[in-house]
């Protein structure tokens, strides 16, 4: 399976923010879309994701263009999102957050799904029947990403997950990324903190203004000079 | 002591009807943010489905014709009107509830009349005497029936599936990026609100007489007891309207029945200025 983004275009009204933009991913391999703040990099998975609706362009996911569907039909398909500032349930209990996410996506053997997620972190097993907005930052996150998980899907996208997470803990989560790549899901990053997206991906994009500049191998990249400026936070 | 329960059932009666309506407000503004002030004419329009309008039909096909109506009625006009103008801007959307209440408000008057018309309670004539105390089978109707449907509505919130709802009511957007269908689960809501709107309407019509302009009060009222229990969540929104009805009671009961209308719209005020989220909300969640 195969996410391909066409010469999207995304905007607000009359403004367009991110244009033309071209990526793509092969479910099994981690891609990351890193950028300064500002550079589009949200508007563009906004547009992806069908949050807002792209002015013009193909979302194709294996094979069928998303592009003019609902948000909802993405999940439906196979892509899972971990928000941007988690955006976990809050009045909902852990428990509840991973059921409704199950169900959403008319996911069968529910009970198992949400045991093999507190495996994967068993933080959230204590935690279980606890409101989600009374969780830690790094439980919530966990949370995000296992709500993301329970529904099996084959391309994961992350939103900006170091932001506001100790570094410890993006630590545990990159774990746990890796290993979810490993076990031949696709993941999408986009990240702020180009260090780390680089060490968990293995190709990647850098977007600036609201265009893609250039793309490739994290090795290719990390010679640039733009990533480089980028990846040691010069400004 | 007597006088009391008396008063009790009184109230009880009213806050029910109030917090029919009340719930259609709550559940609307959790899902979208928007508030329909046109609920009430929503609910007069249930009353003249159910006793004036197809005068040949049995009464229990009338009542059914006025709940699909009003479920209608509740949905198609989010679709086609309140939609738009809320993604622009929400109080355009607010205010148009309004437009399209005295809409109502002006078919019903043309075409039925503008003069109160007395509606006949489907449950018959029957009083049941507990005691010293009095109760009609309406009135018990309307306790019983109202409060099967809050039940029902709250039990069907805190289950397995009630909790996509909730979902929705917490983060709409999350919801939908999850895979859940929010525009389908809104369109339920409305229903269910339109649903309930006229059902206030068939149960308000036989106490207070039907007029085309009692959709406005019933609004406002309802709006109160919303209020005065937290807009934002359902269970609260439903007990301010009861402890709004029992005020209303006792208020009438013991000092002045005149003045129970203005008590009304006092402990409004009241409530916006001491505590906007409600004497039993938790926190005021203004969703723009």
């Amino acid at each position: 399976m195969r996410l391909e983004v066409e010469n999207l275009s995304v905007g607000y009204g009359d403004v367009s923010v991110v244009r033309g933009v071209d990526l793509h991913l092969e479910v099994g391999e981690a891609v990351c879309l890193v950028g300064p703040n500002g550079a589009g990099k949200t508007t563009t998975l906004r547009g992806i994701m069908g949050l807002t609706k792209p002015t013009s362009g193909a979302v194709r996911w294996d094979g069928t263009d998303h592009a003019s569907k609902a948000a909802w039909s993405r999940a439906h398909s196979g892509i899972a999102l971990v928000p941007e500032g988690r955006h976990v349930f809050g009045p909902l209990t852990v428990g509840e957050n991973l059921e409704v996410a199950v169900r959403a996506v008319g996911g069968k053997r529910i009970g198992a799904r949400i045991d093999a997620a507190m495996d994967r972190f068993p933080r959230l097993r204590e935690r279980r029947g606890q409101l989600a907005g009374l969780l830690s930052g790094g439980e919530q996150q966990m949370l995000a990403i296992a709500r993301a998980l329970v529904q099996e899907p084959r391309l994961l996208v992350i939103d900006e997950m170091s932001l506001g997470l100790a570094p410890v803990i993006y630590e545990q989560v990159g774990e746990a990324v890796r290993g979810l790549v490993s076990d031949g899901l696709g993941v999408l990053m986009v990240e702020q903190n180009a260090a780390l997206a680089m060490s968990l991906c293995s190709r990647g994009y850098l977007m600036s203004g609201g265009e893609i500049l250039l793309g490739g191998t994290v090795e290719e990249m990390s010679h640039e000079d733009a990533v480089a400026h980028l990846y040691f936070g010069a400004v | 002591m007597d006088k009391l329960l008396q008063l009790i059932v009184a109230g009880l009666v009213t806050g029910s009807i109030y917090g029919l309506i009340a719930t259609g407000y709550a559940v609307i503004y959790t899902a979208t943010g928007f508030v329909n002030f046109a609920l009430g004419a929503q609910a007069m329009l249930g009353g003249y489905l159910a006793y004036v309008y197809f005068p040949g039909l049995p009464q229990w096909v009338r009542i059914v014709v006025s709940l699909v109506v009003g479920a209608l009625v509740s949905v198609g006009s989010w679709h086609l009107l309140y939609k738009w103008a809320a993604k622009r801007a929400m109080l355009a959307a607010v205010i148009m509830s309004f437009a399209l209440a005295i809409v109502f408000e002006e078919i019903i008057r043309l075409s039925a009349g503008g003069v109160n018309v007395a509606a006949p309670s489907p449950f018959g004539r029957t009083v049941f005497q507990l005691g010293a105390v009095s109760i009609s089978a309406h009135q018990l109707a309307v306790v019983v029936v109202s409060a099967v449907l809050f039940t029902g509505l709250v039990l069907m919130l805190g289950s397995k599936r009630g909790a996509a709802v909730r979902a929705m009511f917490s983060d709409a957007e999350t919801a939908e990026v999850l895979g859940i269908r929010t525009a389908r689960l809104t369109t339920i809501l409305f229903a269910v609100s339109g649903v309930f709107a006229a059902v206030a309407g068939i149960f308000a019509a036989p106490l207070l007489t039907l007029s085309p302009y009692m959709g406005l009060n019933l609004a406002l009222i309802g709006f109160v007891g919303a209020i005065l229990g937290g807009l934002g969540r359902i269970g609260t929104a439903i007990a301010g309207s009861i402890v709004l009805g029992l005020l209303e009671a006792f208020f009438a009961g013991y000092v002045s029945a005149d003045f129970r209308t203005a008590l009304v719209y006092a402990v409004f005020v009241l409530v916006l200025v001491i505590r906007p989220a409600g004497l039993l909300g938790r926190v005021a969640k203004v969703k723009v």
